[in-house]
């Protein structure tokens, strides 16, 4: 009898214990406001705009491939929804959201973060970044972008291949290495390259664009069902270089390759060079892996940097003739391939040493770890010194292989 | 109608005319006198054993007494007691009565009593297995096991004939058990028919059988079958007096004396194993274990039973090691599925969202749009229907079950999705749980996994993950402390052997598995020679 008390006891405390404390953070997956996307904009007075990006579940499961977002359909049609909100900070701001938001935000699957352009250039990102970094939901990994013009609009380009807009901006970074022409950080990342004293943080900027693809005469007659091309795309330009956590300039499509180069993060992407057996044609070059090697040195107070760049390509295309059989032709193409990455890093260092005089190549941090002692003088005077930087490039080419043709085909004369 | 019966025949309708109370007093000695009939000697007087018998078995109607006299020493009278519908009735007529009424006749009349049990035993009664009682109950526990006892006036001992012949079922292929390669028999209802088909697979004298009787109304025997040399005498012992140690009324199932046996009682993991097959037991009698065979029940027992042996089947041993190796683990992965995976989903919808990659967690969301409620209820729901429905298909006749089970699957699993009451992942989830929970060789552990999954949903849906880890944590600590027969339930992973590893992480082939289990047979481990593995012969030498 004592052992059956005892027993019942037991399962009568674990019981308890179990209702107690209960359920306390429940929550049910769909009483969750999915956030994809957060936008932050500067508002007058000192305060922010936060715009969060939700998934709308029921518009995603029944849509049938979630198409028909141009219309904008009926309730439920549209498979996101933004949502603004206004605070002194992000918190305020979010919080302010939920009085019209029915489901509780949930950020931890959140895949972008948008600053907008003003914000990051006359406010900075030191006001903002503390949330992202304390809230428990928000992942290090999320991409970290810059947006230009209003967020809103920019958040609500409708895409056709994904869900919602966050999917299609992480998908469009996804394949960053098929260009490497622009240089996008996750949240994490970037909040180190802010912190480090030797090196400055960057980003890609997000722009909306005109879609060439949408006939213009589609905007006014459609024919019955006919879904049209949205008329407006994003796309990301380019990289947004940083001064601390303040916004200060631009590199182009170019420029942001070649900080890539010296960063050793360039993983694909295409070379023109001009075809050495024909005047005036183009040859394209694949590249398929490159390796950096980043040496500072110090020479009679003079600072040099030598940045070894090795890269290996494949022939993609050429316009007019080519004899790639003959070795010769190989050597040249990868000198001419040599002296074009050559000029992508000049036209990246020109941008940040003269113009801007940041250092988001991270030139001091290679130098903190080879001179460490030398650094502690340097890092307080490292902006005066960084554009005096002597940076020796050299680019070892290699061409692998040349893909299924050897010749292109030629119209024979008759 | 000879004198003696007729003073029978008197006896009994003077019985029938006694008061019911006396009548009840009857039935109850016959009910409760075992013990003392235990030590009645058989009497010399036929009248008297037969006074005896009448009181204890008359009641029956099926029991025959059978009177007629043998042609010897005076003709004397003889009475054969038999149950009806338990014997063999030719061997009755043929071997017994006609040599002992017709055919000691020309043995002449002549002979003296002292030459009577001689004549009788080796002259007279054909039939093969005879036997001498000296004490009534023996007597009786005969004739209530089929055989025939017969008394002969002036002997003061009753002749135990084995005339058993009952309806029993054929042996067929095992039902529970079945197997794609490998023997198609399986155990029956009658336990000279299961000790035979182990006897025949392992044919040493070693193989030793010691029946003991269990239950006081029942006297069920309970046959205890190991190999002498292979299981440890003190696991023997130890069986023998667990077994010697229970008092029932009646045993009708090998679950009766299970709960009797086990070492922990109030847990909810089996610890003796289950087998209907026959190669099964010698396979487990061969490592060293002790088989368990009650009459009545196709089921044998195999102790000591440890975690790992209710994982593995006897088709692992037949088939190719590779996919018996593959298949181990399908079936180990199976297991924990069986065990947590409605808990893990549980949780991880409905705490820790974030764990769930973005795009599984959209399509979830979009699935769960409108359900009416939390996972939890809607687990336990479509948990309880799905047992409610194997529960059902089990119970029915077998053509109704089939069509009950498919139709309700797939009446309830469609339209329950169709009505937004449950997400068709819950319906995945609880299909899934359901084959794995199948996967398993042995039936027992399985409803044990059945069982400990509602625990571990409710801990999933009120603490999540981390009640799913105390869950598991709970189970496995419990497990850890689990013996069978003294041997850990855990043994071979922990405590860890090496050697064993070859039937647990994998299972090696034969000529490699030259040890048996380190805890069961510590004293004889090796299994077979070792350096038995084949090889094409020498091609070179054979061309020299």
């Amino acid at each position: 009898m004592r052992h059956i008390k005892r027993i019942t006891l037991t399962l009568m405390i674990i019981s308890l214990l179990c209702t107690l404390p209960s359920c306390w953070d429940r929550r049910e997956v769909e009483r969750l406001g999915i956030v994809m996307t957060v936008g932050i904009e500067s508002a007058p007075g000192g305060k922010v705009r936060v715009i969060v990006q939700n998934i709308n579940p029921g518009a995603i499961g029944k849509g049938g491939g979630g198409g028909g977002l141009m219309g904008g359909g009926g309730a439920g049609g549209k498979p996101y929804r933004n949502r603004l909100g206004e605070g002194n900070t992000i918190f305020d701001a979010i919080r302010e959201l939920s009085r019209e938001t029915p489901r509780q935000l949930f950020f931890a699957h959140n895949q972008v973060i948008i600053i907008s352009e003003e914000m990051a250039r006359e406010r900075g990102l030191r006001e903002i970044t503390d949330f992202f970094e304390r809230h428990p939901q928000i992942r290090r990994t999320t991409w970290l972008l810059v947006g230009k013009g209003p967020l809103s609009a920019l958040m609500d380009e409708p895409g056709r291949l994904e869900d919602n807009p966050a999917q299609r901006v992480v998908g469009i970074i996804n394949e960053r290495d098929l260009t490497s022409q622009y240089a996008v950080q996750k949240l994490g990342d970037f909040l180190e390259m802010m912190e480090s004293e030797g090196s400055q943080p960057y980003t890609a900027v997000l722009e909306r664009k005109i879609n060439k693809a949408a006939p213009e005469e589609h905007k006014n007659r459609l024919a019955e069902g006919h879904i049209a091309e949205p008329h407006q795309n994003v796309q990301i330009d380019g990289t947004a270089i940083f001064r601390r956590d303040k916004m200060v300039g631009w590199l182009n499509s170019r420029e942001s390759r070649g900080l890539l180069w010296i960063r050793g993060k360039v993983r694909g992407g295409v070379i023109d060079v001009p075809n050495p057996d024909q005047k005036g044609q183009i040859i394209v070059l694949e590249i398929i892996k490159s390796k950096t090697k980043l040496k500072p040195e110090i020479k009679d107070g003079q600072i040099i940097l030598t940045a070894d760049i090795a890269v290996e390509s494949n022939l993609g295309e050429t316009t007019g003739e080519l004899d790639i059989v003959k070795p010769e032709t190989v050597t040249r193409l990868e000198e001419l391939q040599a002296r074009a990455i050559q000029g992508e890093i000049e036209s990246a260092l020109a941008r940040a040493q003269e113009e801007y005089g940041v250092d988001v190549f991270g030139f001091g941090e290679a130098l903190h770890r080879k001179y460490p002692r030398q650094w502690k003088e340097m890092k307080s005077r490292w902006s005066e010194l960084f554009p005096e930087v002597q940076v020796q490039v050299g680019v070892k080419a290699k061409i692998r292989r040349t893909g299924l043709i050897t010749k292109p085909t030629e119209p024979k004369q008759r | 109608m000879s004198r003696l019966t007729r003073i029978l025949m008197e006896k009994r309708n003077r019985g029938k005319k006694e008061s019911p109370k006396r009548n009840e007093k009857a039935g109850s000695r016959q009910t409760y006198g075992m013990e003392k009939l235990e030590k009645l000697p058989v009497s010399k007087r036929l009248a008297e054993n037969l006074d005896i018998l009448k009181n204890v078995l008359g009641l029956n109607s099926d029991v025959v007494f059978r009177t007629f006299r043998i042609e010897l020493a005076n003709r004397a009278e003889a009475v054969l007691v038999y149950v009806d519908g338990m014997i063999e009735k030719k061997i009755i007529s043929a071997e017994i009565i006609k040599p002992l009424m017709l055919e000691s006749r020309m043995a002449g009349m002549g002979c003296s009593k002292e030459q009577l049990l001689d004549l009788v035993e080796n002259s007279g009664i054909t039939a093969s297995g005879v036997k001498h009682a000296n004490f009534m109950g023996n007597v009786v526990a005969s004739v209530l096991y089929g055989d025939a006892a017969l008394f002969v006036d002036g002997l003061d001992l009753g002749l135990i004939i084995d005339v058993k012949d009952w309806p029993a079922r054929s042996i067929e292929e095992p039902p529970s058990e079945v197997l794609v390669r490998g023997p198609r028999e399986g155990f029956t209802e009658t336990l000279r028919t299961n000790t035979s088909l182990i006897r025949r697979k392992l044919r040493t004298p070693d193989l030793l059988f010691r029946d003991i009787q269990v239950g006081r109304l029942t006297n069920t025997s309970v046959t205890i079958a190991y190999i002498k040399g292979l299981a440890d005498p003190s696991l023997v012992a130890e069986v023998i007096s667990r077994i010697s140690r229970i008092e029932i009324d009646g045993v009708l199932e090998s679950g009766y004396l299970e709960e009797f046996i086990e070492d922990s009682p109030f847990s909810p993991f089996p610890q003796v194993l289950h087998t209907e097959r026959p190669d099964k037991v010698a396979a487990s009698l061969l490592e060293g274990r002790v088989a368990i065979l009650t009459d009545g029940t196709p089921i044998a027992m195999v102790a000591p039973a440890s975690f790992i042996t209710f994982m593995q089947s006897p088709e692992d041993y037949y088939e190719r090691f590779y996919l018996s190796t593959a298949i181990r683990w399908v079936r180990y992965i199976g297991f924990v599925i069986s065990l947590v995976l409605p808990s893990l989903y549980i949780a991880i919808t409905t705490f820790h969202q974030e764990m769930i990659p973005t795009r599984l967690l959209i399509s979830l969301a979009a699935a769960r749009e409108g359900m009416p409620f939390p996972a939890l209820v809607e687990a336990l729901l479509m948990e309880f229907t799905f047992e409610a429905l194997r529960e059902a298909g089990i119970r029915l006749p077998r053509a109704v079950g089939q069509a009950v089970s498919i139709v309700g699957a797939l009446v309830i699993g469609q339209a329950a999705i169709q009505a937004n009451i449950v997400s068709p992942l819950m319906v995945i989830v609880v299909a899934v749980t359901g084959i794995a929970s199948f996967m398993n060789p042995a039936f027992n552990i399985a409803l044990t996994m059945r069982l400990l999954r509602f625990p571990m949903m409710l801990l999933a849906g009120t603490l999540g993950l981390f009640g799913v880890m105390a869950g598991i944590l709970a189970i496995l600590i419990h497990m850890a402390g689990l013996r069978s027969f003294g041997i850990p339930y855990t043994a071979s992973i922990s405590p860890l052997h090496l050697s064993d590893m070859k039937d647990v992480a994998i299972r090696a082939p034969w000529w490699a598995m030259d040890r048996r289990p380190v805890e069961i047979s510590s004293k004889n481990r090796r299994r077979q020679s070792p350096g038995l593995k084949p090889s094409p012969p020498d091609t070179n030498k054979n061309k020299g």
